[in-house]
C-alpha cells in the first residue's frame, strides 16, 4: 500500500516542526513541547480524519505514559536534592577523585564509572552537572572537563534514571520488557567501551587510549555484563545504576594493579589537598562517605525488594489504578485498537522507591545533624524548580507522539520508510531516528516516545527483528542526548564556559558521530545475523 | 504592551510553567469521564483547557 507524498510530508511535520524550534531557534523542550503538538493536533483534525474521541483517548493516554516518566524525574530530582543539601555529594566525589594517582585512570573512574553511576541514580543532565566541575579540580581543562562526562555516560542513559526512557519505550510500543531488554543491553555494553575509549582520548588523546585500554577493557565488561544480566531478568530499573557500582567497585581492585601503581603520569598537584571525608564545607560537616553513599544502597536495596521479589510485586500490585481504553477510529477508517487498561501505579511504582529512599535519608541526615533550618525547604524549592518544565516538555512531547500515532500518521512514517530505505541498511535510518529524536527533543525518554512507534512499525514491515530495531533506536538516542542543548547549558555552567556552549557542542559532536557510527555498524551487523 | 508581557513572562516563568501543566494535565480525568459516559460536552470542555494550557506553555514554557 503506497502513502499520498502529501500524507509523508504531513507526518513528518510536527517532529521537524520541535526540531527546527529546537536547533534552529534555541526553542526549550517545554516551549517547543506545545508547539508540536499543536501541528500535530491541526493536521490530525484537517487531513487525517481525527474526531472527539481520536484525541481524548491519545490526550489519556498520554496522561498515564508521563506519569511514569515524570514521577521519576521528580523523585530522582528530590533524592539528589536530599542527598546534596547535606552535602553527601561533595563527599563521594571527593573519595572517588583520592583513589589513585594514575591520571588516566583517576580520570576514568571519576568521569566515566562515576558519571555512569549518578546517570543511573538520577540522569538529567546530574553526571556532567556534578562531575565536571570535578574534573575541573583535577586539573583539566574546562573544554575537556566537560566531554569526558558527556561522552562517558552515553550509554548509561537507557536503563539510568531507573529506566525512565527504556520504561517509555515499553509504553509506547507496548512490547514485553523481557523481550525488549536483551538487544538494548547489547547494543548499550558494547556502547560503553567505545564511551570508556573515548573518554580516555578526549582527556589525553592517543596517550590517554593505551594507558586507559586495559581498565576500559575490565571494566567495560564487568558493566556491560551486569547490566545484561539485570535488565534481561526484569530489574532493569536498577541495572545501571548496578552495573556502575559494580565497574566501581572492580575499579577499587584496578586502581592496585602494577600497571596502575608504576603511575608514570602522576600528577600530584592535582590530586586533593584532603579527602577525608569531615572536610568543612561553609563552616558546616560533611558527610563520612559510608553514610553519603548509604541513600543510593538503600535505593538498590529497595528495587531489589520491590521490582526483584515476586510476592512483594504482587502485593503492590493490589495499589494500582486501571482504566479501560477502547479502540477508537477516524473518519478516514483509521483503527487504533484497544489498549491493555492503562495503569497508575501509585505504590510500587519506581518513582515511589525513589521517594521512599529520599525519604528515609532525609531523616537519617536529620537526625545526624547534617541539616540546617530551612534546609527541607530548600530541598523541595529546588525540585519544585527543576521538575516543571521537563515535565511540560514531556507531556506535551507525548501528547504529540501520542496523537500522531493514533491517526496514523506515525504509520504513514513507517510505510515510507519501509519502502525507501532497503533493509539492509535500516540500521543506519533508525541509529539516525534515535540520535535525532534525542538531540531535537533533549532525552532519550523523548525520542523513545516520539519515535518508538515508528521503528517498531517499520521494522515489521521491513521483516526485521523489531526487538533489535528498538535496541538501537535507544541506544542511539541515549548517546546522542548527551549534545542536548539543556545538557550542554548545564556542563558549561559548571565550568565556567556560560556563552561557549557552541564550541561544546561542535567538539561533543565529533565523538556523538563516532559512538553513533559504531552503533549503527553494530547494529546492521546483529540484524544480518539474528 | 509586547515588552510587558515579555517582562512578566521572564518574572513569572515558573508560575506560567505550573499553570501551563495544570491545565494539561488535570482535565484528563474529566475527559476520560466525558468519553466513557458519552458526555462530549465535557470531554471537548475538557480538550479546550488542555489547548488553553499547551498555548500557555508556548507562551511560557
Amino acid at each position: 500500500m503506497s502513502v499520498a507524498p502529501i500524507d509523508i510530508l504531513l507526518s513528518a511535520l510536527p517532529p521537524l516542526f520541535v526540531l527546527v524550534l529546537m536547533v534552529g531557534f534555541n526553542w526549550g523542550g517545554s516551549k517547543a513541547g506545545p508547539a508540536g503538538w499543536f501541528v500535530a493536533l491541526l493536521i490530525a483534525l484537517l487531513r487525517f480524519g481525527a474526531t472527539l474521541e481520536v484525541i481524548g483517548y491519545a490526550q489519556v493516554s498520554s496522561f498515564a505514559l508521563t506519569f511514569d516518566v515524570v514521577y521519576i524525574v521528580w523523585s530522582a530530582l528530590l533524592l539528589y536534592h536530599v542527598v546534596e543539601q547535606a552535602g553527601g555529594m561533595g563527599s563521594i566525589a571527593r573519595w572517588f577523585t583520592a583513589l589513585t594517582r594514575d591520571d588516566v585512570l583517576r580520570v576514568l573512574l571519576v568521569g566515566w564509572v562515576f558519571a555512569s553511576f549518578l546517570q543511573g541514580v538520577g540522569g538529567f543532565g546530574l553526571p556532567v552537572a556534578v562531575v565536571s566541575p570535578l574534573l575541573l579540580g583535577l586539573g583539566l581543562t574546562p573544554l575537556v572537563a566537560v566531554l569526558v562526562p558527556s561522552v562517558a555516560h552515553g550509554w548509561a542513559v537507557t536503563f539510568g534514571s531507573l529506566s525512565s526512557s527504556f520504561i517509555a519505550l515499553v509504553g509506547v510500543t507496548g512490547m514485553d520488557p523481557a523481550v525488549l531488554a536483551p538487544p538494548s543491553a547489547v547494543l548499550l555494553g558494547a556502547g560503553g567501551f567505545a564511551c570508556g575509549l573515548l573518554a580516555a582520548y578526549a582527556y589525553a588523546g592517543w596517550r590517554g587510549v593505551r594507558r586507559g585500554l586495559p581498565a576500559v577493557l575490565v571494566l567495560g565488561a564487568v558493566m556491560a555484563v551486569i547490566q545484561y544480566m539485570l535488565a534481561s531478568r526484569n530489574l532493569y530499573s536498577i541495572a545501571a545504576v548496578l552495573a556502575a557500582l559494580a565497574g566501581l567497585i572492580v575499579g577499587l581492585w584496578v586502581t592496585r594493579w602494577p600497571f596502575y601503581r608504576r603511575a608514570a603520569e602522576i600528577t600530584p598537584e592535582a590530586a586533593p589537598a584532603n579527602p577525608s571525608a569531615a572536610a568543612p564545607r561553609n563552616g558546616r560537616p560533611m558527610p563520612p562517605f559510608a553514610l553519603a553513599i548509604s541513600g543510593y544502597v538503600i535505593l538498590v536495596v529497595l528495587a531489589i525488594v520491590m521490582k526483584g521479589i515476586p510476592a512483594v510485586g504482587d502485593f503492590l500490585a493490589r495499589f494500582l489504578v486501571m482504566t479501560p481504553v477502547p479502540e477508537v477510529t477516524t473518519t478516514l477508517g483509521w483503527v487504533t485498537p484497544a489498549a491493555p487498561d492503562l495503569s497508575l501505579d501509585i505504590v510500587g511504582h519506581t518513582g515511589s522507591v525513589l521517594l521512599y529512599t529520599s525519604v528515609i535519608i532525609h531523616v537519617i541526615f536529620r537526625i545526624k545533624g547534617f541539616y540546617r533550618p530551612g534546609d527541607t525547604g530548600i530541598i523541595v524549592r529546588d525540585t519544585i524548580k527543576g521538575s516543571i518544565s521537563p515535565a511540560l516538555g514531556v507531556i506535551s512531547m507525548v501528547g504529540m507522539a501520542t496523537i500522531m500515532s493514533n491517526v496514523g500518521m506515525t504509520r504513514a512514517l513507517a510505510e515510507w520508510l519501509s519502502q525507501a530505505v532497503p533493509p539492509g541498511l535500516y540500521a543506519f535510518v533508525s541509529t539516525l531516528i534515535g540520535a535525532i529524536g534525542a538531540f531535537m527533543t533533549g532525552s532519550n525518554t523523548n525520542s523513545n516516545t516520539v519515535f518508538g512507534g515508528l521503528q517498531m512499525e517499520t521494522a515489521a514491515l521491513l521483516g526485521l527483528n523489531v526487538a533489535l530495531v528498538l535496541g538501537i533506536q535507544t541506544t542511539a538516542a541515549g548517546i546522542a542526548s548527551v549534545l542536548a542543548p539543556a545538557k550542554i547549558i548545564v556542563g558549561a555552567s559548571t565550568v565556567g564556559l556560560s556563552g561557549q556552549e557552541g564550541l561544546i557542542m561542535r567538539k561533543l559532536l565529533i565523538y556523538t558521530v563516532v559512538l553513533l557510527l559504531f552503533v549503527a555498524v553494530l547494529g546492521a551487523a546483529l540484524l544480518r545475523i539474528i | 504592551m509586547i515588552e510587558t508581557m515579555r517582562r512578566i513572562t521572564k518574572q513569572h516563568k515558573q508560575a506560567i510553567q505550573t499553570a501551563a501543566l495544570l491545565l494539561v494535565a488535570i482535565p484528563v480525568l474529566p475527559i476520560y469521564i466525558g468519553l466513557q459516559n458519552g458526555l462530549d460536552w465535557l470531554a471537548w470542555l475538557g480538550l479546550i483547557v488542555v489547548t488553553l494550557g499547551m498555548l500557555i506553555g508556548l507562551w511560557g514554557g
